[in-house]
């Protein structure tokens, strides 16, 4: 284990972002990939658990996920729970245990992502953005431009992850997380689907589709999506607009039973989003 | 000594020769204590004598690390120590004693939710936010708090009985407490 000879609970984003650019120091958040893997050379850690992150709250900009907030913050917030139909609560509540649930906050599940990491399928679904103070300046990204890629390798190591937003015309999509796998600890086996739909009239006008776990970085299905939007959604047009899924991407290990699967739980997920809404 | 200073709310800790200097509150009892830079909260707790701390998996995934962190239900195994500093840390020790058990521990005994007894003080940790926060939990919110603490030897039964049987413990204590 790295060996650290300074421990930082800073109080301000802005002093979060200062002890982070000297050299040898890194960021702990919930700390349950952190305390145990610093990068090697680490000599500070910087704890953000102090900073004022741990807030969840909607504006006219859409909802505003703190860094700090947990997976539990997640499951008590009223507001995150019923937004886009509970994509998030799902997603929060499908985390392995309440022990980890506690722990775990959302800009950790993002810096290094693992890909079984359940928030970047649905914020590539919900077209997120993230705030991020990297290199003396804060600003927005798209999510899909960071999406499943380690913070580190797209703004360097020294980026911090402030919040991440969910825009504001997302809320009344019909969203739906979905988990699979072998077993709980087949890692390998893991497949997850984020399905969030927008309807107009019993028609799909808008759709964020992402898959996760099953390939090495969160991917939107854009096909998919194509093929959603202008129709209603019925297990015959959802079936249809999933069955070329798997191909093209990158499945790895278990490639087989992944085919085989992924037209299935993207359909489910897609179809239990389009039942939301009736 | 580790140099302790602090701006506005900022805190800043130095390890000297490696071992850190914080202060944290372990069961009530506020102190300073020295832990080493690569120390878990859980080897440090167990070094310090408390030994309700389980070392089980030490990769997050059982649960017999179980502490409280200002009240809330963490894995010692996945925290550095020093992150300690400035925390009330609450272990099974803190809850109850044989003389003065917590209604609980009474409950686990009572409902025969106890075997081995490895995994029994994480679970009832859990069990002690949970009913701090819902003292009259349903089967399916005990079970979900539950879900990060493996049982070697018991069916999950039994544990779901004995934190309903504590919950309604708890609150006759308080209607006794109230009619006094
Ligand atoms: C037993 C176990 C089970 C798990 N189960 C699940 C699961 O079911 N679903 C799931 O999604 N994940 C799971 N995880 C993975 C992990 O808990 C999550 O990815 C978690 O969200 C990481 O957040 P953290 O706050 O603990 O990050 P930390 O461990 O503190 O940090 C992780 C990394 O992110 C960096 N980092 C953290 N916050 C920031 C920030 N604000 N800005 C920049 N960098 C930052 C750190 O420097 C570090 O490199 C599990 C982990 C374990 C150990
Ligand atoms: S020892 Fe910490 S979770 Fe198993
Ligand atoms: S009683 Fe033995 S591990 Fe639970």
């Amino acid at each position: 284990m790295t060996k650290i000879s300074s421990y930082y609970l800073p109080a301000t984003v802005r002093e979060a972002a200062s002890r982070l650019s000297k050299p040898g120091a890194a960021v702990i958040a919930g700390s349950t990939l952190a305390a145990r893997n610093l990068p090697a050379g680490t000599m500070a850690a910087v704890d953000l658990r102090s900073l004022p992150l741990k807030y969840i709250k909607a504006d006219a900009k859409g909802l505003h996920l703190g860094a700090c907030a947990t997976f539990s913050d997640i499951l008590d917030s009223k507001t995150a729970c019923a937004w886009a139909g509970g994509i998030l609560r799902s997603a929060a509540f499908k985390v392995s245990s309440q022990l980890i649930r506690n722990m775990a906050t959302v800009g950790g599940n993002i810096a290094r992502p693992m890909p079984y990491n359940h928030l970047p399928p649905v914020f590539a679904a919900l077209d997120a953005k993230v705030l991020v103070a990297a290199k003396g300046k804060t600003a927005y990204y798209q999510f899909g431009e960071l999406a499943g890629k380690p913070l580190a390798d797209t703004l360097g190591k020294k980026a911090l992850i402030v919040e991440v937003l969910l825009p504001a015309a997302t809320k009344n999509m019909r969203g739906v997380f979905e988990k699979f796998s072998k077993a709980p600890s087949m890692w390998e086996s893991y497949a997850l689907v984020a399905a969030a739909l927008a309807f107009k009239n019993g028609v799909c006008s808008g759709a964020g589709v992402a898959l996760g776990a099953a390939v090495p970085r969160v991917v939107r299905l854009a096909a998919v999506e194509a093929a959603l939007i202008g129709s209603p959604v019925t297990e015959k047009t959802a079936g249809a607009a999933v069955s070329a899924a798997p191909d093209g991407l990158e499945l790895g290990a278990q490639r087989e039973y992944k085919r085989e699967l992924l037209p299935v739980l993207i359909r489910r997920a897609i179809i239990a989003a389009a039942r939301e809404d009736k | 000594m580790t140099a302790v200073r602090k701006t506005a709310k900022a805190i800043s800790l130095t390890a000297e020769n490696g071992i850190f200097s914080i202060e944290a509150a372990v069961n009530g009892v506020r102190g300073s204590w020295r832990v080493g830079a690569e120390d878990t909260l859980l080897s440090a707790l167990r070094a310090n004598g408390w030994k309700g701390v389980k070392r089980g998996c030490d990769t997050g995934e059982c649960g017999s690390c179980t502490v409280l962190v200002d009240g809330t239900p963490e894995l010692a195994c996945l925290k550095l120590a020093v992150s300690a500093h400035g925390r009330e840390i609450t272990t099974i020790e803190g809850l109850g004693s044989p003389a003065e058990p917590h209604p609980l521990q009474e409950a686990f005994v009572e409902a025969g939710a106890v075997q081995c007894g490895f995994c029994i003080p994480g679970m009832i940790l859990v069990s002690k936010a949970l009913l701090d926060k819902n003292p009259e939990p349903s089967e399916t919110q005990i079970r979900h708090a539950l879900d990060g603490n493996l049982c070697r030897c018991t069916g999950y039964v039994k544990q779901v009985e004995a934190v309903r049987l504590a919950a309604g413990k708890i609150k006759n204590r308080e209607v006794r407490r109230a009619g006094q």
